[in-house]
């Protein structure tokens, strides 16, 4: 086989679209190949929320050196991508979750990130249609969403614009410069990445990545019925509890006038069905802090899995002396925040091109802690 | 909410579930028929008091089944040995957990996209009768009616019984096959009567074999439509109709075999088709196939990644069905000899299983009926009339199967997806269903694709089946009454 191809990013998912579009930025020849559709999986199934986090400083700098990308990528996208500077809202239900919310606005400040603390009547006036007795929020003012397909799709065209190839095949194996796609063809190249998000241990059995699955719903039309993303500050201890099941409150207006609500997460569950059960506790979390949003009618619910790590860090990076791909998965929620972050990493560890992030902290040979298994 | 067991759940009340209702109820078995109109009879016999439908109703009511109208059914599970219908209504959320459901669901027409199709005025036939059943003036009105099948003259007739000027009635199927059809007709005297009387009333009126609608114009409404030899017919409104495609939806969502091939009873030994399940004949239970190999290549200017040379040089297996004209298209839900689908417990009749007409809906829901009840043999005592009934069907499909020319009409700009807006040529630059989706929105709207996604299906050969609860939009409420834990008790 022809070593045509100066690397071969796997995946046709957010992460990896935006690998291979930096690549390709970068002046290389790269073949994107994965299962169809492009933007399918987790990237389609998610809300298109690009978000600065503070769970940890590695969390924060990605996911706010990506959001500065984001920034910068959002004249360059097709109107269709539905970029939205909505801001995220998160809310406090009691004063602890308030104090809480301060405690991020300070954290926030010293690292130049615009955010503001709301009380009970500012936020009440910020969203009417949240209840009333609410403690407060805290307003991350440059957060946005984003229509995650349409970017995938923008960025494979930018790619084969550049002399690149997509192509879309099941990958059965894979090492750092060969892939092997079912039905027997053999892939050379420079280098290859694996960005093939929860389903990515298929290829690397070793990869700490486990499925955790998802249900959103959407409603019909409402304009106006909410206007942030929000997201409940117990999110928090959800999001990141490893509790098999858990849901918070997550709310998204859509440019369309239509509500994206969720989220639920899920340990151990590998059908994708759209669990009943799921889905109304979904909404019933909803209507703890929204009692008004059970009239709203819902047009189609979907589930998702997401690729969780242990530490609730994504890996990136290729691990020395081993025979495999260069690693890109990880991301479990915030695979389309820190889709171009990770991008840029990549492209920074196989070209030299500069970065302001530190490779270590989302390291593929780190410590995983003796990972909590499949 | 309501909560609660039964021994059978008809899902349609229509004529298939009113038959099915009926049948169970013969056998002893407590019956719930359920509808989301308010009124029985289903689309085909809406507002229709006399004749058949009449004496059906009257059947059904003297039955005792349990009539519900105003009932949507948006999901189906099996929960332990039994079937859970989730349903919303006026009358609040419910879930019925029942040992045999019945499912009826019906059919909808087939809207194929042409240019002007989407100006106010143009109507599909089905739905201009409703709405002039409901109380829609059409006297002197200008009407052209087109597209394909019996329903055509039936509307026609309907129209211009109410007053309606009937212009023209454009058949896209070929006189040839025509002169076919009506030989299997002169087999089933009774049906072949009940087309000449509706003749009989539109006696003056043209009906044009070999012509369609190429496309309708006008400003604020539709003004005159233009026919496949280029004549220009000034019109108020427009009715036309390709014919019906069943609603496996809620099929879908409980997980039941669809197939694509045209029902082969009548033209089978009796026996050899059990489930289809491991017969040779396509089952589609997949979620989303999988996309065969391909490299993508940029069309110049369009700003999308288009379909480009495909490596193997062929369609997908898992993403095309059969040729779009010979009907195969259209998803089937596979039921046994007596009705019996891949679900223990879940039973389909009439158009779900290919479109059929009331005749083979009554049949084959009164076997529904019996299986569910538990009484097969009856059921197994109707498989000859079921036979004759699908060979005429079968009949009618070859009859009316769609030219490739009405499956071209659509121009790259005409729109496709009236939900969210999405163009002819949006969707052509897209390789499958998911894709499409995905990448336009086609399809993502209220409808929930149940108008475009037929038309995508037919006009590109993709296999539209992505039915997930709640098949029917539905309250927050509704759903999160329904989705919690129940008392199995």
């Amino acid at each position: 086989m022809s070593t045509k191809h100066d690397a071969i990013v796997i995946g046709l998912g957010i992460v990896g679209c935006a690998c291979a579009w930096a690549l390709s930025r970068r002046g290389l020849r790269v073949l994107a190949v994965g299962d169809a559709p492009i933007g399918g999986g987790a990237t389609a199934a998610g809300m298109g929320h690009v978000a600065i986090m503070d769970d940890s400083e590695a969390q924060f700098r990605l996911t706010a050196r990506s959001s500065e990308l984001w920034m910068a990528l959002r004249d360059e996208l097709p109107s269709e991508a539905a970029v939205d500077y909505c801001g995220t809202l998160w809310v406090a239900a009691d004063e602890e979750e308030l104090n809480a919310a301060k405690g991020k606005h300070a954290f926030y400040q010293k690292r130049g990130v615009r955010t503001e603390v709301l009380d009970e009547t500012s936020i009440a006036e910020a969203e009417p249609n949240l209840r009333s007795g609410l403690a407060g929020g805290l307003r991350i003012i440059d957060d946005s969403i984003v229509y995650p397909p349409v970017v995938c799709e923008w960025m494979l065209a930018e790619v084969v614009r550049r002399g690149g190839a997509v192509r879309f095949a099941h990958v059965t194996g894979a090492t750092r410069t060969r892939v092997q796609l079912d039905g027997g063809d053999v892939i050379d190249a420079g280098v290859v990445v694996l960005a093939g998000g929860d389903v990515s241990a298929r290829l690397c059995a070793w990869l700490p990545v486990r499925p955790r699955k998802g249900h959103l719903v959407i409603t019909d039309r409402y304009p106006g019925f909410c206007r942030h993303e929000l997201v409940e500050l117990g999110y928090l201890k959800n999001a990141h509890s490893h509790a098999a099941e858990s849901v918070a409150f997550n709310l998204q207006p859509r440019p369309t006038g239509q509500m994206l609500l969720g989220s639920s997460r899920q340990y151990g569950v590998e059908h994708e069905e759209v669990e009943a059960r799921m889905v109304a506790w979904v909404i019933e979390r909803a209507k703890l802090y929204m009692p008004r949003i059970g009239s709203l009618r819902v047009v189609r619910a979907w589930t998702g899995f997401r690729a969780a790590t242990p530490d609730s860090l994504p890996i990136i990076g290729g691990r020395d002396g081993v025979d495999e791909p260069v690693i890109a998965t990880g991301h479990e929620g915030l695979g389309l925040t820190t889709s171009l972050g990770t991008a840029e990493l990549i492209a920074a560890i196989l070209t030299g091109a500069p970065t302001p992030l530190d490779a270590a902290a989302y390291s593929a040979s780190r410590d995983f802690g003796g990972h909590d298994g499949h | 909410m309501r909560a609660e067991r039964a021994r059978v759940a008809v899902v349609g009340a229509g004529p298939a579930g009113i038959a099915a209702a009926v049948a169970a109820r013969s056998c002893g078995a407590r019956v719930v028929l359920l509808d989301d109109n308010p009124d029985m009879g289903g689309q085909i016999w809406r507002r229709v008091q006399d004749g058949p439908a009449g004496e059906w109703r009257e059947r059904v009511k003297q039955s005792g089944a349990e009539i519900r109208g105003g009932v949507t059914v948006f999901d189906a599970e099996k929960v332990g040995g039994r079937v859970r219908l989730r349903c919303d209504g006026a009358a609040g959320a419910s879930v019925i957990d029942a040992e045999r459901v019945v499912l009826a669901t019906g059919a909808r027409e087939l809207f194929l996209p042409f240019p002007g199709w989407t100006l106010p005025g143009v109507f599909g036939v089905g739905g201009l009768q409703a709405l002039v059943k409901n109380g829609l003036d059409v006297r002197g009105k200008r009407i052209v009616v087109g597209g394909t099948g019996p329903l055509l003259l039936a509307v026609a007739a309907y129209l211009s019984d109410r007053g309606a000027r009937i212009e023209l009635i454009a058949e896209q199927a070929d006189k040839s096959r025509m002169l076919g059809f009506a030989g299997a007709m002169i087999r089933q005297p009774g049906k072949l009567l009940q087309g000449a009387k509706l003749r009989a009333s539109i006696i003056d009126v043209e009906y044009r074999f070999g012509a369609w609608i190429a496309e309708a114009r006008g400003d604020d409404r539709v003004r005159q439509v233009v026919m496949s030899d280029g004549g220009v017919i000034e019109v108020d409104a427009v009715a036309c109709g390709y014919g019906l495609v069943g609603n496996t939806q809620l099929a879908q969502v409980v997980g039941v075999g669809i197939g694509h091939q045209a029902s082969a009873i009548g033209e089978r030994q009796e026996g050899t088709r059990h489930l289809a399940l491991g017969t040779g004949e396509e089952q589609t239970q997949e979620g989303i196939g999988h996309q065969a190999s391909g490299i993508w290549g940029r069309q110049e200017g369009t700003g999308h990644l288009a379909r480009g040379t495909r490596e193997d040089g062929r369609k997908s297996k898992e993403t095309r069905s059969a040729d779009p004209k010979a009907g195969a298209w259209r998803g089937r839900v596979v039921v046994d000899d007596v009705m019996r689908t891949s679900v223990e417990g879940v039973l389909c009749a009439g158009e779900p299983l290919g479109i059929g007409g009331v005749e083979t809906s009554l049949v084959e829901g009164t076997m529904a009926g019996y299986t569910a009840a538990g009484r097969e043999e009856l059921a197994r005592g109707l498989i000859p009339r079921r036979r004759r009934e699908r060979a005429f069907a079968a009949a009618m499909e070859r009859t009316f199967a769609l030219r490739e020319e009405v499956l071209r009409l659509a121009r790259p700009e005409t729109i496709v997806c009236r939900c969210e807006d999405v163009t002819m040529a949006r969707i052509a630059a897209c390789d499958h269903w998911r894709g499409a989706k995905l990448l336009t929105r086609c399809g993502m709207g209220p409808c929930q694709g149940r108008v475009c996604g037929a038309a995508v299906e037919a006009m590109m050969g993709w296999r539209v089946r992505d039915a997930r609860p709640p098949i029917y939009p539905v309250s927050m409420n509704a759903l999160a009454a329904t989705g919690g834990a129940m008392e199995d008790a």
